[in-house]
């Protein structure tokens, strides 16, 4: 069976969870029998792995001085930030489930769901406000968490749909900061608030940036092969909505596949986009990526390597093997 | 009404912006005149004036932004109208912390969250913007004010 993440980590999800609701329930500001606090404590209680604040939890054993409190806020800040960002990218998708629940804007209408949002992102700022006594660290921690990179990376998505001009370095350039830069971000601000040396806690950037990358790629190449029941949607549902991820750009390369993937618009019929989403699965474009994937985890598996003094490569390691698939 | 500081302000504010977000920066003298005539009151180098304006103009934008959003704005309108607000809320923290502007970050922070409270369960106090900025000027200049507030 394989081990759980959390389990992996000897973390307590159920604590982390605790840190997370506590955002909103002590906010003096909110009543407690409000919508949004039932909005925000359901969103937590559908479940999610947590991802985001483990890093930062693994990010602080790499530091001297763990300040536990300091770190299981950030750990919870950082959640509330993705979930936030999940509410706004629900309404951009118009997605109507997110973890087998009805989505928020479909709960509360687009307005409702776009201010829980903004307010859970509020909130963090607030709160990142209220503990931080050294005004340099508060400074770093809250520009790392601001999300103005995330953005970038949704506009570059808006922008290149239906673009078979897209290149592999604009591909990454969106995956770094849609998806990577927040994950890296965790395990740094982890170490710092632990107060490890600043050469640990760059290649923890580095190290999370690699997975970040390799797990946007996974995620592009599951939607080619998960089945449509298992996605919730039609397989090759990026393309069809005009997002030209790695597996269409390394079909592209592809002579033969080339023109009937660049004939692919907006207004093509679904039984024609079906037929080339058929030919990218049969063409070697998933391995391809499968292979940068895995090129982007070897090189984290190199980071881990350098940093096997610290008992927490351990950690490193787990979070590598989830991301990765790997067993060792 | 000063128009050349408004002016001044929104070409600061476009020159600061990604140019990949296309966002555009406009606001109407309406939109800025009771914070025109609050800044007015107090004394300040023009540069910091020019500057506060410029992040009042961000938060105004998004809260613009994120107040007209309905179902049924199609696809593209609607999916720019949520990016723009988030990259503007995110976006006014940036110029805050690159300007040296912390405690006016850490003072309107209660504020803009309290204005998302309202605005989740249907309801517009937005002037609390203004009222929190009133508030963080007259602190700052102050001091005995903000100890007896503390």
């Amino acid at each position: 069976m394989k081990i759980k993440l959390d389990d992996a980590l000897g973390i307590s999800l159920r604590s982390v969870d605790r840190e997370i609701e506590n955002m909103v329930k002590y906010d003096k500001d909110v009543p407690r029998s409000s919508e949004l606090v039932k909005s925000i404590l359901d969103l937590v209680r559908s479940g999610g792995k947590r991802v985001r604040p483990l890093m930062v939890i693994v990010g602080s054993r790499f530091g001297p001085s763990p300040d536990e409190r300091k770190t299981w806020r950030l750990a919870a800040a950082a959640e509330f930030i993705h979930a936030a960002s999940l509410i706004h990218d629900d309404i951009i998708d118009d997605s109507p489930v997110r973890r087998g629940q009805k989505a928020l804007h479909i709960k509360l209408g687009v307005n409702g769901a776009l201010h829980v949002g903004n307010y859970m992102s509020a909130r963090v700022i607030e709160l990142i406000s209220a503990y931080s006594a050294d005004r340099e660290r508060y400074v770093y921690d809250l520009s790392s968490l601001a999300t103005t990179q995330l953005c970038l990376g949704e506009y570059q998505q808006l922008s290149h749909l239906f673009d078979y001009e897209v290149t592999l370095e604009g591909y990454l350039e969106k995956s770094k900061n849609k998806t990577a830069q927040l994950m890296a971000t965790c395990l740094k601000i982890g170490a710092q608030s632990a107060g490890a040396d600043e050469s640990v806690a760059d290649l923890l950037y580095s190290f999370g940036e690699k997975l970040g990358i390799a797990f946007q790629i996974r995620d592009d190449i599951l939607d080619f092969t998960q089945s449509a029941e298992k996605l919730g949607k039609p397989a090759g549902s990026d393309l069809r909505k005009g997002q030209v991820t790695l597996p269409v750009l390394y079909a592209l390369r592809n002579e033969r596949l080339a023109p009937s993937i660049r004939a692919i618009t907006a207004d093509t019929p679904p039984a024609i986009t079906d037929e080339v989403i058929a030919a990218i699965q049969q063409s070697g474009a998933l391995k391809e990526s499968e292979n940068l994937s895995a090129r982007y985890l070897d090189e984290a598996q190199d980071i881990i390597s350098r940093l096997s003094r610290y008992p927490a490569h351990r950690d490193l390691q787990a979070l590598l093997n989830y991301f990765g698939g790997r067993d060792n | 009404m000063n128009y050349e500081l408004i002016q001044d302000a929104c070409h600061l504010l476009q020159s600061e912006l990604s140019p990949e977000t296309g966002i555009r920066v406009t606001i109407s003298d309406q939109d800025v005149r009771p914070f025109i005539f609050l800044l007015e009151q107090y004394d300040m180098p023009a540069i910091r004036r020019l500057r506060l304006l410029s992040i009042y103009i961000a938060i105004k934008l998004a809260l613009q932004r994120h107040g007209d959003c309905e179902s049924s704005d199609s696809g593209e309108v609607l999916t720019r109208k949520v990016l723009d607000g988030d990259y503007l809320y995110s976006f006014y923290l940036q110029l805050c912390l690159g300007w040296q502007e912390i405690d006016l970050l850490i003072h309107l922070a209660p504020v803009i969250k309290q204005i998302q409270i309202k605005r989740a369960s249907g309801k517009s106090e937005d002037e609390r913007l203004l009222k929190g900025w009133e508030l963080f000027l007259q602190l700052e200049n102050n001091p005995s004010r903000q100890s007896r507030a503390i």
